[in-house]
């Protein structure tokens, strides 16, 4: 290793005018109470982050229910592919489900965004009630095709030990059924409000 | 995309559907995919760079490992305000999010595809290719997996008919320049097995008149390397020390 190179002024002083500009753009996304890895990452790429910058946290994916659905989905998983409990394994009907129920999840979310909102520039608006009963309403529903989730969880339990015919994927049909005619419930009971 | 992805998940829908990671709200999947598309760009280019400095073997292996993530990286970060330009030029309304998040979706499978024929290249360097034809072979990969990238950032990126593909050709040009200056500047990633190791070269001559001297080479011409310091950033003669 004799070949030693001699960085010129210009290499540093560009180097250091980036290492500066990064570790800025991190401590103003690390204020800004973005992820940890995030403001990491621009410490060094800071120019594929900037769009984080601009006004107000990126906007949330997620619901009010979203670690539950996580969590419930996730135990339902492990069970089906437990192999004692010789369940039928029908992976991709509960990721469709839980792809509905995150979805309908974040409409609640969005709803709730939108209450707060509204709420800090008119005050109670007058279909602001309305709104809330709907979302009270959509709310209690992905509840309760969570609480579906949990009870399949159970019945593939019953069944490894009692051999009980638990129609699985109907089961999960169902429950995606029932997601699916939130939005014409929640579409009536605006219907008959407003 | 889901909320929650591992890592294998992100690799695996960059390689089936990266399109569908610029469906969503830009500034959302910078937030919630940056730091693992980062990731895989870096680690995956690391890879390719260990790979690479297996032809000279010991420390080349190190420094190519850590020059490869910086080539594949940099060009994109220093070219990202001109492919915006780019579109923007072609009536093409693209905002900088979306251009950041297509650029690093194009850089993240390109350095993907790299690692992934990493073992290709592996098996053509234990077989003691000659040097030229290595240097060549390895020119040769960077450009198949760069080409695939930026066909990716023009997937991803809003546009339709001749303004797109003169916006995406624009914008190709500029960053293919950039990475091979670049690349140039990094330079040694396959070093001879007999030379020195060096983790960088004095700036001298440019990317285009090598690319050229080592073709002539690998053909049985040995002419052409008269090389000089060259360029902005190239060391002042006075400074570098004579290379063997």
């Amino acid at each position: 290793m004799n070949d030693v190179v001699h960085l010129p002024a210009l290499w540093i002083g560009i180097g250091a005018t980036y290492l500066v500009v990064g570790a800025t753009v991190a401590w103003v996304l690390g204020r800004r109470g973005v992820r940890s890895a995030v403001a990491v990452s621009a410490l060094g790429c800071w120019p594929l982050l900037l769009p984080l910058l601009s006004a107000g946290p990126p906007p949330s994916a997620s619901g009010p229910l979203c670690d539950r659905i996580d969590r419930c989905a996730e135990d339902l998983r492990s069970t089906m592919s437990d192999p004692r409990a010789e369940s039928v394994v029908v992976v991709e009907d509960l990721d469709e489900l839980v792809a509905d129920l995150h979805r309908a999840d974040q409409r609640v979310g969005m709803v709730d965004a939108l209450v707060v909102d509204v709420r800090a520039s008119s005050g109670d608006a007058p279909g602001l009630a309305a709104l809330l009963a709907a979302r009270a309403r959509a709310a209690a529903e992905v509840e309760a095709v969570v609480q579906g989730m949990v009870e399949l969880r159970l019945s593939i339990g019953l069944r490894s030990l009692a051999g009980n015919t638990v129609p699985v994927q109907e089961r999960l049909g169902d429950l995606r059924a029932r997601l699916g005619a939130l939005d014409e419930i929640t579409e009536f009971d605006l219907g008959r409000t407003l | 995309m889901d909320r929650k992805t591992s890592l294998l998940d992100t690799c695996a829908a960059l390689i089936r559907d990266p399109v569908g990671l610029g469906r969503d709200d830009p500034r959302r999947v910078l937030h919630d995919h940056g730091p693992v598309l980062l990731l895989i760009a870096l680690a995956s280019a690391a890879i390719f760079g260990g790979v690479v400095g297996t032809y000279r073997g010991g420390l080349q292996l190190l420094y190519a490992s850590i020059k490869l993530p910086l080539l594949w990286v940099v060009p994109v970060l220093v070219t990202l305000p001109a492919v915006r330009a780019f579109h923007r030029v072609c009536g093409i309304e693209v905002n900088y999010g979306q251009v950041a998040l297509a650029v690093l979706v194009g850089c993240a499978r390109s350095a993907l595809l790299l690692a992934v024929a990493s073992p290709a290249l592996w098996l053509l360097f234990s077989v003691n290719v000659d040097y030229h034809w290595a240097v060549l072979v390895l020119c040769g990969s960077v450009l198949a997996s760069g080409a695939v990238g930026l066909a990716t950032v023009a997937r991803v990126l809003p546009g339709s008919g001749a303004a797109k593909v003169l916006a995406n050709a624009l914008a190709a040009l500029a960053v293919g320049v950039v990475v091979a200056q670049s690349g140039w500047v990094l330079r040694p990633f396959v070093a001879r097995p007999r030379a020195d190791v060096a983790f960088l070269r004095p700036v001298e001559s440019n990317v285009f008149a090598s690319t050229l001297a080592s073709w002539r080479s690998a053909r049985g011409r040995y002419d052409g390397w008269d090389a000089r310091p060259e360029g902005l950033l190239a060391t002042p003669p006075a400074l570098a020390k004579e290379t063997p």
